[in-house]
């Protein structure tokens, strides 16, 4: 952008604030706006609350009966009602939700953990051949590499299936999902900061001073994109965690992340137990998601493929 | 009705020592519980801790209360799977030889296709001379553990809501009046669908040869029927989102004496069909010592009469707890209505059944 | 400048092709060829024996399962069924998310960061959450219905769930991020001079909306529905979890693969959506960042 090479984008004008009084169409927005929080948030609210309710609602028992739970005191087939042994509010949903599905928020975080670091690597190193250099199929290798960012979860998940089926099952061909929709925002977090500033010029200037390849690594293009790295690191944790589409075939019972585990217990267990699984999810990850959004993340709209 | 308040009293293990006193002395073989758990740790040492079903829903026949019990008894976890019958085969046969999955449970017309397609491996469990002919495989390919019986559960909640009467034979719920409140799960997914289907094909005049009535029959059904699930209806059914479930009783039983929900299970009046379920074992399982003594433990006294009490009639009956056979007792010895038919006779037909279902009912 | 700078390119882009040659180019050409094997039913309808006990050679390669997509209704109800679903969705949430977008940028309020943060939420969950909490809210006892049966006695969207309408509505909800981020940037880019200039000469608020704003909106809206329509075509956890008796495209390619063997089938339907919903999210942004170039950075 400093270097008016051609193709650059017009300087943003900073928009200004409208200055004419309130209008029809504001009111209309701030109706919008309010219907909006109310169906983001309430849907959220319940299953909070129902992770922690006896209450009998949406039909189903409170007991955890849903899956022969047994209560500590006997090896009993079925549990006796939740309500009538601990008040209103209770943990047990949860405790099960930990005894049965425990070992896929392992897998989960395993996934996620092996894909930052992958995204690191792959992003920081391909980002800055990216974005340096030019060279012959420069704007194909773009192309294909955004193409993540629109291809069906399913499509791609078949695709493995058929080419790797071999390794099926183990946690890697999963991993191999996870990747492809992860790093594409890795590159995308790094790229935009290398174009946002002179950075080549502090690379030249050093290494005219005589640093090497490493120390120009250590020393400029990491510290650098410490901030790039960090966002994108939260962004492949979110979607990493939450990937469905493609993980949903790929998982075997041994294998089983955290949101394919969640479609077992919509479909076998209670609402209270649905709720609490739901509600660990949901604990773990939007937390992240209002840290990237704090720490400025503009890549947040992009993320495309958790439906 | 006293039966509830019987069993709510009784812990499983006070009926499984009911069963395992009562059964000692008079059987042949006998259970070896000891025994058992030595050749568990044996297992455990070379094989891990897990053990893979393929068809493991814990709200089916209480895989959960099963396989809960097996792991805090032995150790081994046998994780949740959602499969149904056929997507059990389907994976197997596709899968070959990189599966991940030791046993394998299905519907026995589904068992049977799969012994004969080469997924499983001959293995003949410890008690199979008692299991009855017609429930088991003679070159111990699979063999069946248990068995339901197709019925209507009935959420009566949502039928008050709906403002009509509890149905009693298969003419009542083709009924318009039961518009929305039908379902039953997709045949050519779910084993007990496809015996549903083929009770519905008896009640309605067809035969084990024949199956345009049936077809007839469940065309008209598809104007009540609100969806074909391709998981389990179990907890829409308790919840009141499906008003009529075509399925196996014990699941009925479970939602109204466990859970509690406002359900009534019924036998339709023309007849019905019982649905036996197998095991086999996989040809590629990983874990095959595991996989056998978790077998041999499924015919067990403890498995077995964790059945019973589940409200699924357990293979080898003698295993039942007098209190479980005083409960069953009024549940299935009005089952004078379940027609004798056998797997055979069932399978010759269920394949063109589940196809002709597929193309004129399901793909319109 | 440096030395090797002919192979330095190829030292930190290498990395970066053979990974996505290994995970994604090969799989879907491999895919691809698959999809020209004929599948169980095919063979079992022309009559020839059964797959296990015959090879297939190339001679048996065929486009039939390419061709029944577009040619068999069944195959064909569902893939026309996302592409409208897809299409109605998008156009739906832009309307319902410009407003919002709109006051991001043009008045400030208290909690507006808060506000923003909260919008973002439903992009943190995947397609089956999604499907649970449509259940939780509209299904035949969710909260809607329960709220407004206790408040005027008639349960309004009881159900709704499990309907086509149901799904719109889930996957609308899902879109909120992103349609509202989207259009925030994009509104955030305008040129208010020139709408003020417009005024300036007269032009009234109807002229100024048609002949300023909407062609420099045009781009914004493009873009958002390039990604919108996208995911709602891949769009699978909420389909699987709400949708029993319809069918979109990719739950059918998930029942040929749980359920069937046809293997085959199923990949040459993954080609299909994967081409289809790449191609038109590639010529959607194309066509806005086309449109920006010609109409609107000229002024």
């Amino acid at each position: 952008m400093n270097d008016g090479t051609a193709g650059s984008t017009p300087m943003p004008v900073i928009a200004t604030k409208s200055r004419r009084p309130f209008s029809a169409w504001t009111a209309y927005s701030a109706a919008v706006s309010l219907i909006l929080i109310f169906a983001v948030v309430t849907p959220v609210l319940i299953c909070l609350w129902g992770s922690f309710t006896t209450l009998s609602t949406m039909g189903a028992a409170s007991t955890l009966s849903g899956a022969g739970w047994e209560t500590q005191k006997s090896l009993g087939i079925y549990a006796s009602g939740a309500r009538e042994t601990t008040g209103p509010f209770t943990l047990l949903w949860y405790a099960y939700v930990f005894e049965v599905y425990g070992h896929t928020i392992g897998l989960s975080f395993k996934l996620a953990a092996t894909s930052i670091l992958v995204t690191i690597v792959l992003g920081v190193f391909g980002g800055y051949g990216l974005v340096r250099y030019d060279f012959p199929g420069k704007a194909l290798l773009e192309e294909i590499i955004s193409i993540p960012l629109s291809l069906p979860g399913i499509s791609i998940a078949v695709a493995l299936l058929g080419t790797y089926g071999i390794i099926r099952d183990s946690w890697t061909i999963i991993l191999f999902g996870h990747l492809l929709y992860t790093l594409p925002f890795m590159l995308q977090s790094v790229t935009s900061t290398l174009r946002s500033y002179n950075f080549f010029e502090l690379e030249r200037a050093a290494a005219s001073l005589g640093a090497n390849w490493f120390q120009r690594l250590r020393y400029i293009l990491l510290p650098n994109l410490r901030h790039a790295i960090i966002i994108g690191s939260l962004l492949v944790f979110t979607i990493s965690l939450g990937e469905f589409n493609a993980s949903f075939l790929l998982t075997t019972p041994i294998n089983l992340t955290l949101p394919a585990s969640l479609y077992d217990t919509y479909t076998n267990d209670s609402f209270q137990v649905s709720s609490a699984a739901t509600s660990v999810f949901m604990l773990v990850v939007i937390p992240v998601l209002m840290a990237i959004q704090f720490m400025g993340g503009k890549e947040m709209k992009e993320v495309g493929q958790a439906a | 009705m006293n039966v509830k308040q019987n069993f709510l009293r009784l812990t499983g293990i006070a009926v499984v020592a009911g069963a395992m006193v009562a059964v000692g002395s008079s059987s042949a073989w006998s259970w070896d519980a000891a025994e058992f758990q030595k050749r568990i740790e044996a297992g455990k040492k070379t094989e891990g801790t897990t053990l893979i079903q393929y068809d493991a829903q814990p709200n089916y026949a209480n895989w959960g209360g099963v396989t809960h019990f097996f792991r805090q008894k032995y150790g081994v976890r046998v994780p949740p799977d959602m499969k149904g019958s056929g997507p059990t085969l389907a994976a197997l046969l596709r899968e070959q030889n990189t599966t991940v999955a030791d046993v394998a449970y299905y519907n026995a017309l589904v068992g049977l296709e799969a012994g004969e397609k080469g997924v499983h491996q001959a293995y003949k469990p410890a008690g199979w001379e008692k299991i009855p002919e017609w429930c088991k495989d003679p070159n111990g390919m699979w063999f069946c553990v248990h068995q339901g019986v197709i019925g209507f559960i009935v959420n009566t909640d949502a039928l008050k809501k709906a403002n009509v009467p509890v149905p009693k034979c298969w003419k009542d719920i083709v009924d318009p009046k039961y518009k929305g409140l039908v379902a039953y799960d997709d045949p050519t997914v779910h084993g007990t669908a496809m015996e549903a289907i083929f009770a519905a094909n008896l009640g309605a005049g067809g035969s084990t040869k024949d199956f345009k009535p049936g077809i007839e029959y469940l065309k008209q059904l598809d104007k009540n029927v609100l969806r074909y699930s391709r998981d389990t209806s179990y907890n829409p059914t308790l919840r009141g989102e499906i008003g009529i479930w075509l399925h196996a009783d014990g699941s009925g039983y479970k939602m109204k004496w466990e859970d509690k929900g406002p359900i009534e299970v019924v036998i339709p009046c023309e007849g019905t069909v019982s649905v036996p379920l197998a095991m086999g074992l996989v040809k590629w399982a990983k874990r095959p010592q595991l996989a056998k003594a978790y077998l041999d433990w499924l015919l067990s006294p403890e498995a077995q009469g964790i059945w019973a009490d589940s409200y699924w009639l357990p293979i080898l009956t003698e295993f039942m707890s007098p209190q479980a056979k005083e409960r069953m007792k009024p549940l299935h010895g009005t089952y004078d209505l379940i027609k004798s038919v056998s797997i055979a006779e069932k399978r010759s037909m269920i394949g063109d059944y589940r196809n002709a279902w597929r193309d004129q009912i399901r793909r319109q | 400048m440096f030395a090797k700078d002919r192979i330095a390119p190829l030292f930190y882009i290498l990395p970066l092709i053979v990974f996505f040659m290994a995970v994604m180019v090969y799989p879907f050409v491999d895919m691809m060829i698959h999809g020209l094997f004929p599948s169980q039913e095919m063979i079992e309808v022309s009559g020839a024996s059964e797959v296990a006990a015959r090879t297939l050679g190339w001679r048996d390669l065929t486009f039939g399962n390419y061709i029944a997509v577009f040619t068999d209704p069944f195959y064909r109800s569902s893939l026309v069924l996302s592409l409208v679903l897809s299409a109605v969705v998008s156009a739906l949430s832009i309307a319902l998310c410009i407003g919002p977008a709109w006051l991001l940028v043009r008045r400030d309020f208290p909690g507006k960061r808060a506000f923003r943060a909260i919008l973002t939420i439903p992009m943190a969950f995947s397609g089956i959450i999604i499907g649970f909490l449509a259940v939780i809210m509209i299904g035949r006892i969710g909260f809607i219905p329960q709220l407004t049966r206790w408040l005027v006695g008639v349960p309004v969207g009881e159900a709704l769930a499990y309907s086509l309408t149901g799904l719109g509505i889930a996957y609308i909800w899902f879109q909120i991020p992103r349609a509202t981020l989207t259009l925030e940037s994009a509104i955030r880019k305008f040129d208010w001079d020139l709408d003020s200039a417009a005024r300036s000469l007269g032009a009234s608020n109807w002229q100024a909306l048609r002949y300023v704003l909407l062609p420099l909106l045009t781009p914004a809206i493009v873009s958002t529905v390039a990604v919108t329509f996208a995911v709602s075509m891949g769009s699978f956890g909420v389909a699987l979890l709400l949708l029993k008796k319809a069918s979109v495209f990719p739950l059918e390619i998930y029942n040929q693969i749980y359920a069937n063997l046809a293997f085959e089938m199923a990949g040459a339907m993954s080609v299909v959506l994967g081409v289809i919903t790449v191609g038109i999210n590639y010529a959607l942004r194309k066509y806005a960042e086309r449109y920006y170039a010609h109409v609107v950075a000229r002024g």
